[in-house]
């Protein structure tokens, strides 16, 4: 279904510290159908580790940074449409320990998120485990044409949301 | 780690106005992380909490939220308390529990300034939800997924609340965030029981700051523990719809919230 009279927006907003952090970190990285604008925070806690990420069905590119990247109007999605693909994102150091997520996907739709790293040990490991579920459900419940949002105690963190946004950002979604 | 927020924008127009807002709710948030952060050392907040300024010394934002955390813990009978971990060395008032609740609220008010009236702002769970899902269609419904807090990767139900030009505010609270607010400030230990609590509330004139407002309540009621029946009843009367969710997954809903009832003034 085409959407050019209506536009729909999402933004992730990374901030650290309203939980727990040790720094700030704010990235924010618009998707808007049907030409991605993308701007940026201010960089912080979280740095991309260089080297890492890939994707394997032609779309984006290799490598650690990010650039702003435009995609013309009417670029031929269909073809896209049905193939199954998955696209790493960055690994990012959160300082006690690195985070890189995995994303698959049918076309442009995300059909699951997992966690390739996550930081262990101690309490972090505790929270890492139950960040991930969290944003994965979150992820998947707001491609849902019947859920407009979720509400649910989390932890999130900023690696992941930057990992994330960079395996989203690879895959051209 | 750290909260993400994201904005999910229904417009019909003026994509470029996106952007600008975009670029100003990340400003507004960046400074409220910078002021309100009790994990920077020198945001004011965090000096407050350690008893090195005083509320009068601060921002007039920051006596705004103190304000409102003092008189949430009056409506709340103390289970909400910006003096959750009042000690020798954290004598000052601390308004964590409700501050996420309130910068959603405060992103949403950015979006509304920029003439973005159809939108939701996430706080990692804490939302406000604003307009119409479907500018196209009045009587499409803002369905909010409340997730399962004892199955990951699930949800428990649906909140259905009708499109308009009022605002509403969900908020839930869990026991994921055990240990940095949720702690009953009566005894001062974890409660119990009580899985995940999500509380709904308008954002209008009777009730301004609803994003604070369903913030504080849902960490009241989870902090209450056997209490948060008998809190949650009492809230209803003060138009805060509410439920809870107990760790072997029954569901406390008096008031028929969750499950797709919609929710009409």
């Amino acid at each position: 279904m085409t959407r050019l009279s209506r536009s729909r927006t999402r933004r992730a907003v990374a901030l650290a510290g309203m939980l727990a952090a040790v720094g700030g970190l704010v990235g924010v990285r618009a998707a808007l159908s049907p030409q991605p604008v993308q701007a940026l925070g201010s960089p912080g806690l979280a740095s991309p580790v260089h080297g890492g990420g890939s994707g394997n069905s032609g779309s984006g590119k290799a490598g650690g940074s990010q650039h702003s990247r435009s995609r013309k109007a009417g670029s031929p999605n269909t073809r896209a449409a049905a193939r199954h693909r998955t696209v790493d994102g960055n690994p990012y150091d959160v300082g006690y320990g690195t985070v890189q997520v995995r994303v698959t996907l049918d076309g442009r739709r995300i059909t699951g998120v997992t966690a390739l790293q996550l930081p262990s040990g101690g309490r972090s490991s505790d929270i890492s485990g139950y960040a991930a579920p969290r944003l994965q459900q979150e992820a998947l419940a707001a491609q849902s044409a019947h859920i407009d949002a979720v509400s649910g105690a989390s932890y999130t963190s900023a690696g992941y949301a930057s990992s994330l946004q960079s395996a989203l950002d690879r895959a051209g979604v | 780690m750290g909260t993400v927020v994201s904005l999910d924008v229904r417009a019909t127009e003026r994509p470029e106005a996106l952007t600008t807002a975009a670029a100003a709710v990340t400003e507004r948030l960046v400074h409220i992380d910078e002021v309100f952060s009790p994990w920077r050392a020198e945001s004011w907040v965090s000096r407050l909490i350690a008893g090195r300024v005083a509320v009068d010394d601060c921002p007039s934002e920051v006596r705004e939220v103190i304000e409102l955390a003092v008189a949430l813990a009056d409506l709340t009978d103390g289970y909400f308390s910006p003096f959750w971990r009042r000690t020798a060395a954290a004598p000052g008032p601390d308004p964590t529990g409700l501050v996420k609740g309130w910068a959603a609220q405060q992103a949403s008010d950015v979006l509304l300034a920029h003439g973005l009236p159809d939108h939701v702002v996430n706080a990692a769970g804490d939302l406000v939800v604003s307009g119409w899902p479907d500018p196209q269609d009045a009587l499409t419904l803002w369905r909010v997924g409340i997730s399962d807090p004892t199955t990951s990767g699930r949800l428990a139900g649906v909140v259905e609340l009708a499109g308009g030009p009022r605002r509403w505010a969900v908020a839930t609270s869990g026991v994921a965030e055990l240990g940095l607010h949720v702690v009953d400030p009566h005894t001062r230990s974890l409660p119990s029981g009580t899985a995940s609590a999500t509380v709904v509330t308008a954002v209008d004139g009777s009730r301004p700051q609803g994003g604070a407002f369903a913030d504080a309540c849902a960490t009241a009621l989870v902090a209450a523990g056997d209490a948060a029946g008998s809190l949650m009843r009492g809230l209803s009367s003060r138009a805060a719809d509410a439920f809870l969710i107990a760790s072997d997954g029954s569901v406390d809903d008096p008031g028929r919230v969750l499950h797709g009832v919609p929710r009409e003034l």
